[in-house]
């Protein structure tokens, strides 16, 4: 079963929301975001991803109240963080944990030190803040308690500043490009340290980014955000399998080869000279992608397939190929392979020819 | 140097310092809010009231463009009004203290304008109220840069409360010139230079040993 009906009321729901920042003395009026409908159910681990300047940062801090709308509404667990009076969005906040690109970390305090600022702002009293230590080992950093930031290196800021988030015991944790400044490993242990988290504490968590690897390995579902608006969303397979806009493409391709190699886009040609090959750009996805398609293919209808470039792996625990095929250009071949191949699910798509 | 000529310039660095750590003081009490307040206070900041930054700015800045000895002649009302007298050196902590107040204020919102303003999210993201962003914030992190301006102020008091002298103020200023200069005692006048180069360099010392313990942003542990 595919998880794109909503398992339970949305914890966090976005309502026709937009974002008008009013022009000031040397700029105009800019519209950081503008009709955004956005829900998230209980428990899940939603991606927002956009290039830099799409609005990402607007939206995610319209759920902890640090923006408000200009319209609509966002409801964070049936309330309007808008609309509460001064002081009450701060009882809001605290039940919404945040983490940052940069970490954010007070450098004049330790590890724990810093995970205690948010129960210190809470007032919560001594024993009650010793008691949070064990969130140091959750994050596996039980050795660097009295640790200075300046101590620790950049994943291990990270796990302070997640340990730092969960202080309050949130219901909700926003992540602000929470890996864009680590390197890949550290990025990837990061990203496993936010899963077992959802897991173990059924804690939501949003997340913005600008890197489809990022969605790929850590969403359930996904929005695609382009200039203030969200134009594509769905469970992150239904989006990785079947994207239709051209950004959301573009974001797929970019990490599951479905954006033909450079070597090959050179070679393509729309016209067909004597001897050409076709090109095919061939998705495979659902149950299908672990079939032997291709085979299958080259069996029933007699042609030779030849593989240009090509990725198989797994997204959202469902297997997922992307292939760049070659085979004969005459036209009722052509046609048959399409035809079978689309037969089975799959998306074939007609790129050009290549001698 | 005779023994009563070096209980002079004893007494005279008491004096001295009693000036500059009783100004050093009370201008920092008024001081540090003071460059809290600008810190915090434009439009869009913690504690919006840009009316308000605007005219305490003014104020700032045009009691530091006032030359400090016209300064202490022009205020000689007030101070006999808070010491109960304009001369000596009970009378030259108030000049002192008035100009030590814009001067603090300055580099304390240097430094508090110095710390990310990510740190300032972050905590507003976890409910902190302006008040304890400054409290658990902005002081805390702003500390190293704080104590090293304030380092900066005393060594700039140390050079001002010489002026005082010129007023009947005490210290070592003023017996440098009345001994060094009128009576033209280069040995009163080298020792003096001595003692308050002595002054200078401790109190540097001091700020920059204190500053670089509050530090943590430097591997050094």
């Amino acid at each position: 079963m595919l998880p794109s009906d909503l398992p339970s009321r949305p914890l966090i729901a976005f309502a026709n929301v937009g974002k008008v920042y009013p022009a000031r003395d040397n700029s105009a009026e800019v519209v950081a975001l503008d009709d955004i409908n956005l829900q998230v159910p209980e428990g899940a681990i939603v991606g927002v991803i956009g290039r830099s300047g799409a609005g990402k940062s607007t939206l995610i801090r319209l759920i902890n109240g640090l923006e408000r709308p200009s319209h609509g509404q966002v409801l964070v667990n049936g309330t309007d963080i808008a609309a509460l009076d001064e002081g009450r969005p701060r009882e809001a906040r605290r039940s919404i944990g945040m983490i940052f690109q940069h970490f954010n970390l007070l450098s004049s305090r330790t590890a724990f030190e810093n995970i205690a600022l948010p129960l210190e702002i809470a007032g919560c009293a001594r024993p009650e803040i010793t008691s949070r230590e064990p969130l140091l080992a959750m994050v596996g950093l039980a050795d660097k308690r009295d640790r200075y930031p300046a101590e620790l290196s950049g994943g291990q800021k990270q796990r302070v500043g997640i340990a730092r988030a969960l202080a309050t015991q949130p219901k909700v944790l926003l992540s602000d490009e929470a890996t864009s400044a680590l390197d890949p490993e550290t990025t990837d242990q990061i990203l496993s340290l936010l899963k077992t988290i959802n897991a173990e504490l059924k804690l939501t968590i949003v997340f913005i980014t600008h890197e489809m690897s990022v969605v790929k390995k850590l969403a359930d579902r996904v929005a695609v955000l382009e200039s203030g608006r969200i134009v594509e969303q769905g469970t992150t397979y239904e989006i990785f399998a079947n994207p239709r806009h051209a950004t959301t493409r573009k974001f797929v391709g970019s990490v599951t080869g479905g954006n033909a190699p450079d070597w090959l886009l050179a070679r393509l040609r729309s016209e067909c000279r004597p001897g050409d090959s076709a090109v095919l750009h061939v998705a495979f996805v659902g149950a299908e992608a672990d079939q032997p398609v291709l085979s299958r293919l080259s069996r029933s209808l007699a042609v030779d397939v030849n593989i240009l470039h090509g990725q198989v792996e797994t997204i959202a625990g469902h297997p997922f190929g992307s292939l760049f095929i070659s085979v004969p250009s005459d036209p009722g071949i052509l046609r048959s392979i399409i035809a079978e191949l689309q037969a089975s699910q799959n998306t074939a798509e007609h790129l050009g020819y290549v001698s | 140097m005779s023994p009563e000529l070096l209980q002079l310039i004893a007494w005279s660095t008491v004096d001295t310092l009693v000036m500059v750590g009783l100004s050093g003081l009370f201008g920092t009490l008024v001081g540090l809010p003071l460059g809290i307040f600008l810190a915090t206070s434009r439009s869009n900041e913690l504690f919006p009231a840009p009316a308000t930054n605007r005219i305490l700015g003014l104020v700032v800045n045009a009691t530091r463009s006032t030359p400090f000895i016209i300064l202490v002649v022009a205020i000689v009302p007030l101070t006999r009004f808070i010491a109960g007298t304009s001369i000596g050196t009970r009378a030259a902590v108030v000049p002192l203290t008035i100009a030590a107040i814009p001067f603090i204020a300055r580099v304390v919102e240097a430094a508090i304008r110095e710390v990310d303003q990510g740190l300032v999210e972050a905590a507003r993201a976890f409910g902190a109220s302006p008040l304890q962003i400054v409290q658990k914030v902005l002081l805390p992190e702003a500390m190293p840069a704080v104590t090293l301006a304030l380092t900066l102020t005393i060594v700039s008091l140390l050079g001002f409360s010489a002026m005082v002298g010129a007023v009947g103020g005490g210290g070592l200023g003023d017996l440098g010139i009345r001994y060094g200069y009128q009576r033209f005692m280069p040995e009163v006048m080298a020792t003096v230079v001595l003692v308050l180069i002595v002054l200078v360099q401790g109190v540097q010392t001091l700020g920059e040993a204190i500053a670089r313990r509050l530090d943590k942003r430097t591997r050094n542990s």
